[in-house]
């Protein structure tokens, strides 16, 4: 089982609307980042705010700032640039503080530290009704092919996998149509299921591997392709990751836009025109996202916004239909680790191993929570061991 | 709140619903070949009357404080409970009772705040419908001197298997649990033929008789069935083997015993389903009881 199809036809939309800066950004940092400016500095877009596990955080906006805790708030004004200057890939990386797109948010520059014989573009985008990497893809195609024959003539890669949805002719025939002439660049259609686009399973379906921590044990790099635009854009062009295109849904209403780091849920819905009031926001995703309030704001980390209707959902007792144990992605059998949640025997059924992709509570026709149980139960057995 | 948003459209309702739809074929059939409608009325009173004891009685233990019995307490209950109301009965009616509250019971125990008192009149009433006529078909299938077999396989089948397909096409059944014994009898049936002359179809059809058929597609597939893949299938090459038995036997009271009994035994193949192994102490006591009820019935 390599995952279960959660949206009966995904609709696709390749166009990107940018969204105009805010009077006010706020940047968030976590507690171990040094900040290097002061309140009433004058920063530009692109100016190193301060550093964080080594990398920069950059300022997504021009103006004046304000506050630096909790948060660093920036009043904006016109837009200045300010670009890096870098000697390779990897102090590009470093310096554009590219992290991967995909919601994992690691450091890129740590993947291409490492020798890999190949490298997987990832475009599944399983979460449904996302297509921020499909227009990405779209819209950028040359940048990106670009990239791609850069990585391949100056990083020992032997090939490029671009694993993209099958159900998707437009995209088929745009990536078909730019890579036909690459040898080393091969492409592969890979089923619209749910969590296809977990790197784990990537590499399964397309190089019939398992590997333990890390993809590079079985000689790959798995790179979203947004983070491969990122790439482009801070190693030929020199402008750092401050900004990432986002799909928001509304009911039938789609739309990818291009965000800066910082901007507020409500910035974003505002200028949609989007109602959000007696409606649930939901932040990255409806299977792996979370509940947020207008006010949230939205790091680089997210790929999508959802309004979504609020429809509580009644729990019944399990009826033992097997469904989550059938669709578990790392073959965890959450139904048994609820009835063991409480005995010593819970560390037998892993669930330590849990992604968090909550296939098991979609699926759970009674309803049962099972994410939070298995979540509970995974934080049980951390603790103790 | 927590992920995720969205869900699966199949619920424990749904499920509820394509099951009582399912069984629409065969109560039509039921009614149109033979119609009593004096004695249903009293099978519904009756089983009326046996559920809400059961439900009271299930309520009761579900509140015991050894969890696990909870999980056996519904064919245990269920045999108890005939074994005193009906000692002396003959052996279809008994039978046409254990399934129809065993299934009533199944279809109250997904939730039972959630189950309508419509929805709850209307699976008991159609369920005692068809358990009356089931009851009555077993008595003729294994009692009568075998003349009325083919004739008796034919008003069952076909309607039951509509049923059952429309199941599988909806998910809400584990297929496997049902499939994997019938291919089990069949297998067997295979074997038979090496060592005995006859057909082949012959014995397979005369071993998957309806009311075995009706078993597999329906009532197998409850609540009280293994988790895993790995587990359906042994779970489900066992039952196929224990069928042959007893069927061979043609006895129908044993073979009712391991309908009743054998869902027990499910902790076992959880255990042996499980890629992570849980926990064998739970499923000990289940299975040495009914390896009893098995020594004791081939007795």
């Amino acid at each position: 089982m390599i995952g279960i199809k959660v949206e009966k036809k995904k609709q696709y939309q390749d166009t990107i609307t940018t969204i105009p800066c805010p009077k006010k950004i706020t940047i968030p940092y976590s507690k171990d980042s040094i900040i290097k400016v002061k309140v009433k500095d004058t920063v530009k877009t692109g100016t190193v705010l301060g550093i964080c596990n080594e990398l920069p955080i950059i300022s997504s906006v021009s103006g004046v700032v304000t506050k630096i805790k909790p948060n660093i708030q920036i009043d904006v004004t016109i837009d200045k640039f300010e670009k890096i200057k870098h000697d390779s890939l990897i102090d590009a990386l470093k310096k554009a503080s590219i992290y991967g797109l995909s919601g994992s948010f690691k450091p890129t520059y740590l993947k291409y530290n490492q020798p890999a014989k190949t490298l997987i573009v990832n475009m599944m985008e399983c979460e449904p009704y996302v297509m921020a990497d499909y227009a990405t893809t779209i819209n950028y195609i040359k940048e990106i092919k670009e990239m791609l024959i850069y990585l391949l003539n100056n990083h020992p890669f032997e090939e490029v996998i671009i694993a993209y949805p099958n159900n998707q002719r437009n995209l088929r025939e745009t990536l078909t149509t730019s890579f036909e002439d690459n040898e080393n660049i091969r492409l592969v259609s890979l089923p619209t299921l749910y969590p296809l686009g977990w790197e784990k399973l990537l590499v399964r379906a397309i190089k019939h591997v398992d590997y333990q921590e890390n993809p590079i044990e079985v000689g790959c790099i798995v790179s979203n392709v947004s983070t491969i635009y990122a790439m482009y854009k801070a190693y030929f062009l020199n402008i750092p990751l401050y900004e990432r295109v986002i799909t928001v849904v509304n009911e039938d209403d789609k739309y990818n836009v291009l965000i800066r780091n910082g901007m507020k849920v409500k910035d974003i819905l505002s200028y949609l025109k989007i109602s959000y009031n007696d409606k649930k926001i939901v932040l990255g995703g409806l299977m792996m996202g979370r509940e947020v309030t207008p006010n949230t704001v939205v790091t680089l980390k997210e790929n999508s916004i959802f309004c979504i209707d609020d429809v509580k959902q009644e729990e019944s007792s399990c009826i033992r239909c097997g469904k989550c144990v059938n669709t578990c992605p790392v073959k965890l059998s959450p139904v048994l680790i609820k009835e063991q949640i409480n005995s010593s025997r819970l560390t037998r059924l892993h669930p330590e191993k849990c992604i968090e992709c909550s296939i098991c509570s979609y699926i759970c026709p009674s309803r049962i929570p099972l994410k939070q149980i298995v979540l509970t139960a995974k934080k049980k057995v951390n603790e103790h061991e | 709140m927590n992920s995720p948003f969205i869900y699966s459209p199949l619920t424990t309702k749904k499920i509820r619903q394509y099951f009582l739809l399912s069984l629409l074929p065969l109560i039509f059939y039921n009614i149109y070949v033979k119609g009593n409608l004096g004695f249903y009325l009293l099978v519904f009173v009756l089983g009326l009357l046996t559920s809400l004891v059961f439900i009271y009685m299930y309520t009761y233990f579900t509140n015991y404080t050894w969890k696990d019995l909870k999980e056996y307490i519904d064919p245990l209950t269920t045999t108890l409970f005939f074994l005193i109301l009906y000692p002396k009965s003959f052996p279809c009616f008994a039978i046409c009772f254990m399934m129809g509250i065993y299934i009533l019971f199944s279809l109250l125990a997904f939730k039972y705040r959630l189950v309508k008192w419509s929805s709850f009149y209307l699976a008991l009433s159609l369920s005692f419908l068809l358990f009356y006529h089931l009851g009555f078909s077993l008595n003729r299938l294994f009692i009568s001197n075998g003349t009325s077999i083919f004739s008796v396989l034919s008003f069952y089948v076909l309607p039951c298997l509509i049923g059952f397909i429309f199941l599988i096409l909806t998910k809400s059944i584990k297929w496997k649990i049902s499939v994997i014994p019938i291919f089990t009898l069949l297998f067997i049936s295979v074997m038979m033929f090496f060592f005995h002359s006859g057909s082949i179809f012959g014995r397979f059809y005369k071993m998957i008789s309806s009311p075995i058929l009706f078993y597999l597609c329906f009532l197998n597939n409850h609540k009280d069935t293994p988790v895993s893949g790995v587990g359906c299938l042994i779970y489900g090459m066992v039952l196929g083997m224990l069928l042959f038995v007893f069927n061979a036997q043609n006895s129908i009271l044993r073979l009712s015993y391991i309908f009743v009994f054998y869902p027990i035994t499910t902790p076992l193949f959880d255990y042996i389903g499980s890629s992570e192994r849980p926990a064998i102490q739970k499923a000990i006591v289940p299975i040495l009881l009914f390896l009893i009820i098995v020594i004791a019935l081939v007795r």
